[in-house]
């Protein structure tokens, strides 16, 4: 690789980032179910991307890099390290939909999805965030994952089944507001 | 094309025909299948019934972005990666973009400075945050609260009435200045926000720690002693009012929403007290 690659390559990440960071953002707190550690996920992910972005295969789409690597850094470097501080995950049940309140308040439907997305288990929320919420294909989901289609999809049904279930008994289910 | 009994119908494969994500002969052939097996119909109406607008509700996610913040942080990595700071230290408080008199540097820059200086040899300095440099090991959120206070104080200490004459003192600036912080922290900060009966405002800086936007807005008190409402956004849990010295300035600080507030200045601790209420209570 030579330099002219590397400044292409470079500058692709960098152009690439900026429309990007909102999106990212919505990754970081579907993951974490809190802003500032949204945020905090966003400038890892920039600061890694562009140091890294020698490893960019040009032509290839940006933002899927980019999630590979704001998911890697919330796994191998954050999650944990949330927990050891003692204070375990922010209660994303409450923090997902408390962030985005202000802006949710005529969208009853939305926050009532986004309700019930909180309470499933954390691989198939993510699956279904990148699935339904990003529209990625299986394939690319998975990739994202690092994991198996099969397991997105199984992931996929579980959680539709879940949701079938609050539908069929009610909101009782879901923490009083 | 197999026989439909032996056609996959699992929950994967019924997800996918809803998702579309089967190939057109797959998809035929699952449609056949499903039309022989009625336990394998309830079961793809129950996934249907787990279906949502997903969509839409990520979407208004997307909306409370904070779009103007995350633009802020991305052109202070921007900067960070150039190669003019290739020695960046990464624990050093730096004002973010200088506002210049011509010809004549002000006296709260040289300020500055110094106070640049004095942290980088000191060095080891914690924020509030625990995630602005990933390389370093986690520290414990007690030993990180000190650091950025620490960091300010340092700053603070040095400023004179004579510093805060020397920043710029046009509505207009002022304006611009208080705004810039407003949108690095993602915090309102209006003139009636910062208004203090016993302070008069002499400016906002808008300055950084470990790549984090750090406020502070300066006031006389009496018209000879600065005193300095720091701000810094933290994702500690909230903390009431706690009262400290560092460098011979007594210090009240607090936490409130996501955000880490210190008053300080060389004023008698029942007057400090006071005005750090009148604050507590704006940004509450």
């Amino acid at each position: 690789m030579n330099d002219s690659d590397l400044s292409l390559r470079l500058k692709e990440v960098q152009e690439g980032l900026p429309p990007l960071l909102k999106r990212l953002w919505r990754y970081g707190l579907v993951l974490s179910g809190d802003s500032d550690t949204a945020h905090d996920l966003v400038q890892a992910t920039c600061l890694r991307a562009l140091e890294k972005s020698e490893q960019f295969q040009p032509g290839t789409q940006v933002s899927r890099w980019v999630y590979t690597i704001l998911r890697s850094i919330w796994m191998n470097e954050l999650r944990s390290r949330r927990v050891r501080m003692g204070q375990g995950f922010v209660d994303p049940e409450i923090a997902l939909v408390a962030d985005g309140i202000r802006e949710m308040e005529t969208n009853l439907l939305a926050r009532q999805v986004l309700r019930e997305v909180e309470r499933l288990p954390e691989g198939q929320r993510e699956a279904v965030f990148l699935v339904y919420g990003e529209g990625l294909s299986y394939r690319e989901a998975a990739d994202i994952l690092g994991i198996p289609q099969g397991t997105v999809m199984s992931r996929l049904a579980a959680a539709r089944g879940k949701l079938a279930d609050l539908k069929d008994h009610g909101d009782h289910l879901l923490p009083a507001e | 094309m197999a026989p439909a009994e032996h056609t996959d119908l699992s929950d994967e494969k019924l997800v996918a025909y809803l998702d579309e994500e089967l190939s057109a002969s797959e998809r035929k052939q699952t449609a056949a299948a499903l039309s022989r097996n009625p336990e394998a119909r309830a079961r793809l109406e129950r996934l249907e019934r787990g279906g949502r607008p997903f969509g839409d509700a990520f979407d208004v996610l997307l909306e409370a972005a904070p779009d103007t913040r995350l633009q802020a942080m991305f052109a202070d990595v921007m900067t960070k990666q150039g190669p003019a700071s290739a020695a960046s230290a990464d624990e050093k408080v730096v004002p973010f973009r200088q506002p210049l008199a011509a010809g004549r540097v002000p006296l709260w820059r040289m300020a500055a400075a110094a106070a640049i200086l004095a942290l980088v040899f000191t060095g080891g300095l914690a924020t509030g945050g625990f995630f602005d440099n990933p390389q370093t090991p986690p520290q414990l959120a007690a030993e990180q609260k000190p650091g950025w206070r620490e960091a300010a104080a340092r700053y603070v200490a040095l400023f004179s009435k004579e510093t805060l004459e020397g920043m710029p003192s046009d509505p207009g600036a002022r304006q611009a200045n208080l705004q810039r912080a407003e949108q690095a922290l993602g915090l309102k900060l209006s003139g009636e926000r910062i208004a203090n009966p016993v302070l008069a405002f002499q400016g906002t800086q808008l300055l950084q720690l470990d790549g984090k936007p750090l406020a502070q807005i300066s006031f006389l008190h009496d018209g000879r002693t600065p005193v300095a409402l720091c701000i810094i956004r933290t994702a500690n849990p909230p903390q009431g009012a706690q009262k400290e010295q560092r460098h011979g300035l007594n210090v009240v600080h607090w936490i409130a929403d996501g955000y880490g507030f210190m008053v300080i200045g060389k004023v008698p601790e029942p007057e400090l007290n006071q005005i750090s209420e009148t604050f507590k209570a704006r940004f509450s």
